[in-house]
């Protein structure tokens, strides 16, 4: 690339004119641009080439969309001289980078290092892959830039806002769990923990008669909340999922419940798994109860970003169909919007419903209920209502349609989504599992 | 070491030397322009550019010096133009004044006076400070050298020429008609400023004043009445050269903040749409294709929804029945409660406007909007599969 002057040759000129100007007439305009040009020139020609500079970046390899992290960059002078550099960074504007330019002096053989602070704006993989250097001669009269490949990756990860309420949820489940215990098998749970000696208050179908006429007193059986059940989260992220409510695309509420899901059934001791469709399926990650299983779906979902294309729930469904033998729990994330869900949803629930538990949950959004409620000033406010009203009513149908089914609903508002996601799983299971 | 990322007041920093360099060039155009000392060159000007000391020379030597920018009937005077700024009518006129035998010296090698060849480099301008001997025997021999800062010469040198450098002479003498014209380099010589060194003052008098008692006209730049010349032409030149030299600065400076330092990063964003906008767009269409009845119709189905949900209703009861049992349980308007509920007609917006206040009014004494009955899903109550 071509040498560039710097402010500093501007002004150097800019003296030279009134130098000019002011003293013998006989200087002219040649002789100020000459000696300029020739300073510019000789201080190009003595300043290092830029990929001569060393410089490397520390990146975080993950970051939540909630949170920040801090890149590092140090540079280092390969010459004897000071040197002044400049370096621009290829980050994309929703890393949110605090800087993403610097201006340095490094003192000869010098190193420095800066630092900026990221605060991403939006989900996703990010793959800054340029560095452009600028290096300063040493009058700082002109300058020399390239672009250097710095190759870098950083995943920022879907925001878990609901991270507490799913928290509540865990001591929830288990404070249930206990509490069944203490009630003495008085609970639904259906699987066998152990045997013990009948107490007034035992439900007669839970004497285990053999036991009894081998101790020659009543003896009951205990059973527990099942545990290594399965819950599979069918994602929807077709275009109705690109809809923002309260700001933000009603994936990303899904994200958050599944996510709180994911809280949940991990500590619950259940496995969790996904799968993410939109026209087709596009991701699938396998049920599992480790705690690494959450960090998983997060990467996973980090990319994920509504397909602007109708859904097929019909493959979805056959997705399930197809990896999932034992029965489980399929939590389904969608838009319980009508123009798609009468038509392609509600179709295909019956053969899922046919071997799995099957709950349906969408974000609703309220500023259809603020439209219907609002104070009517004029006629305008009238047809928003109606509106509003219309899209109601078509939602309330479907929940039925789903109801109807044998499917369970989650109809909830952004700020409780997630959190009544968890609930209904935590009712289904505790109330005997699926 | 660590660098803080932080942002810089770059409004402050760009202003301060913009306002400096305004500063500069507002006090070089100060210096360069009029002066309370007077105008370069001219005849009551005492600064170093001025040429008050040559007048009062000559006024020493007994030369009477009248100063007017139109040529005198006779012609056996002398007239000095220091600078030629004059109109071209007036240039006739004194180049008719010459030819009827007239002598005029004219100091300014740009006048349109004369055509001779002007030989004026820059780098000899610089260079050859004039300090030269005359080599001539146009002036008489006291006259051994001048001294001033500037040497432009004639080219070729004609018959008489004086202060010849290489093939171009400072002082040259044309014979024009009857009369003749002496055309000199530059008028520095007679400045204030170089007036006393050298033999300049002895150049002056030879010139301009030969003899005692001789009158000589002085033309000085016409009063701004009688000038053709521009605004831009009354500018100095030193002027015009820094504002040249500035105006480079500026566009080096241009050039330096357009280089940009990184390019910008392209990034594809996902698709966000409002998820009210199919509401918005439905409520548009109704209003668009006035269609008030329907708007009506849908806020009374859900005014009856939610009353029948209130009064513990099955679903499907009949409108009537609705609006019979609501007014049995509450003591309502049952005109407000037949408008809210009851599919009557609607003919203007100021009835469906009256429609959803009473369906507003409704909600109020029910306290509020109540949650749908009949399916069985209250709006953020999660229901488990069965």
């Amino acid at each position: 690339m071509l040498p560039t002057p710097t402010y500093r040759a501007a002004i150097v000129l800019a003296v030279a004119a009134v130098i000019s100007a002011l003293g013998p007439a006989g200087i002219g305009w040649v002789v100020p641009v000459a000696v300029v040009g020739v300073l510019v020139g000789v201080d190009a020609f003595l300043a290092p080439a830029p990929w001569a500079v060393a410089v490397s970046r520390e990146l975080p390899a993950v970051l939540p969309l909630d949170g920040e992290g801090t890149v590092i960059w140090r540079v280092r002078n390969p010459t004897e001289r000071p040197l002044k550099v400049w370096l621009a960074d290829g980050f994309a504007p929703s890393l949110g980078a605090t800087r993403r330019r610097f201006a340095l002096s490094l003192a000869g053989r010098g190193q420095q290092r800066v630092t900026t602070t990221l605060h991403p704006q939006r989900r996703g993989t990010f793959l800054p892959t340029e560095l452009t250097v600028r290096v300063a001669g040493p009058l700082n009269l002109a300058t020399r830039q390239a672009a250097r490949s710095l190759p870098g990756r950083i995943e920022i990860h879907p925001r878990f806002r609901s991270r507490s309420e799913a928290l509540l949820r865990i001591r929830r489940g288990r404070i249930l769990e206990q509490g069944r215990r203490a009630a003495r098998g008085a609970g639904t749970g259906t699987e066998f923990e152990a045997l013990r000696d009948y107490v007034q208050g035992d439900e007669y179908r839970h004497v285990d008669w053999a036991a009894t006429a081998r101790v020659g007193h009543p003896v009951v059986r205990t059973y527990r909340v099942e545990r290594d059940q399965t819950v599979i989260v069918l994602l929807d992220h077709g275009r109705l999922m690109a809809g923002a409510v309260d700001g933000v695309p009603r994936l990303d509420h899904a994200m958050d419940a599944t996510l709180a899901l994911a809280t949940v059934t991990s500590a619950l001791g259940d496995r969790i798994g996904l799968v993410a469709y939109g026209s087709r399926v596009h991701r699938v990650v396998a049920p599992r109860r480790d705690r690494e299983q959450l960090r998983r779906l997060s990467t996973e979902l980090h990319a994920l970003q509504p397909e602007l294309a109708a859904s097929d729930h019909d493959a979805a469904v056959r997705a399930v169909l197809a990896r999932t033998r034992r029965r489980a729990l399929v939590v389904l994330l969608t838009d319980l919007a009508p123009e798609a869900s009468e038509d392609t949803l509600l179709p295909v629930l019956p053969s899922l419903l046919r071997y799995h538990r099957v709950l349906v949950a969408g974000v609703r959004d309220p500023e259809i209920g603020e439209r219907i409620d609002a104070r009517v000033h004029d006629v305008a406010d009238v047809y928003r209502a109606a509106g509003a009203a219309t899209i109601e009513d078509a939602r309330r149908r479907v929940v039925q349609g789903i109801l109807a089914l044998g499917a369970g609903v989650v109809d909830a508002e952004p700020r409780g989504f997630a959190a009544a996601v968890a609930d209904a799983y935590l009712e289904t299971k505790t109330s005997g599992g699926w | 070491m660590t660098a803080p990322a932080t942002s810089s007041p770059t409004v402050g920093r760009r202003t301060v030397p913009v306002v400096v360099a305004a500063l500069v060039l507002l006090g070089v155009v100060l210096a360069l322009g009029p002066t309370r000392t007077g105008l370069p060159l001219a005849p009551d000007a005492a600064g170093d550019d001025g040429l008050l000391g040559l007048v009062r020379t000559l006024e020493d030597l007994e030369v009477e010096v009248e100063v007017t920018t139109r040529p005198p009937e006779s012609v056996s005077t002398r007239a000095f133009v220091p600078l030629d700024v004059l109109p071209e009518r007036r240039r006739d006129e004194w180049r008719t004044w010459v030819a009827s035998g007239g002598t005029l010296v004219v100091a300014d090698p740009s006048s349109r006076l004369h055509d001779e060849q002007v030989v004026a480099p820059p780098f000899g301008e610089l260079m050859a400070a004039v300090e030269h001997p005359p080599g001539c025997d146009l002036l008489p021999a006291e006259i051994t050298r001048i001294l001033h800062d500037r040497w432009t010469g004639y080219l070729p040198p004609t018959d008489v020429s004086c202060f010849d450098l290489d093939d171009a002479a400072w002082l040259v003498e044309v014979p024009r008609g009857d009369g003749r014209m002496i055309l000199l380099g530059s008028a520095a010589p007679f400045t204030n400023r170089w007036l006393a060194e050298a033999d300049n003052a002895v150049l002056a008098a030879t010139l301009l004043g030969p003899e005692v008692g001789d009158t000589l006209t002085f033309v000085p730049r016409p009063s701004p009445e009688e000038a053709d010349v521009t605004l831009v032409e009354l500018v100095p030149d030193g002027v015009w050269r820094l504002l040249g030299l500035v105006t480079l600065a500026v566009v080096l400076a241009v050039v330096a903040r357009a280089r940009r330092l990184g390019q910008p990063v392209e990034e594809r964003l996902p698709p966000v749409v409002p998820s009210a906008e199919l509401a918005s767009s439905i409520a548009d269409l109704t209003r668009r294709a006035g269609d008030r009845q329907g708007a009506a119709a849908r806020l009374r189905a859900r005014a009856r929804h939610d009353v029948a949900h209130a009064l513990g209703l099955p679903r499907g009861t009949p409108p009537q029945e609705v609006l019979r049992r609501l007014v049995a349980t509450a003591p309502l308007d049952e005109t407000m409660a037949r408008r809210a509920l009851l599919d009557d007609p609607v003919g203007d917006d100021d009835e469906l406007i009256e429609v959803a206040r009473s369906i507003t009014t409704l909600h109020d004494r029910l306290e509020g909007p109540v949650l749908p009955a009949d399916d069985g899903v209250p709006p953020g109550t999660p229901t488990s599969p069965r």
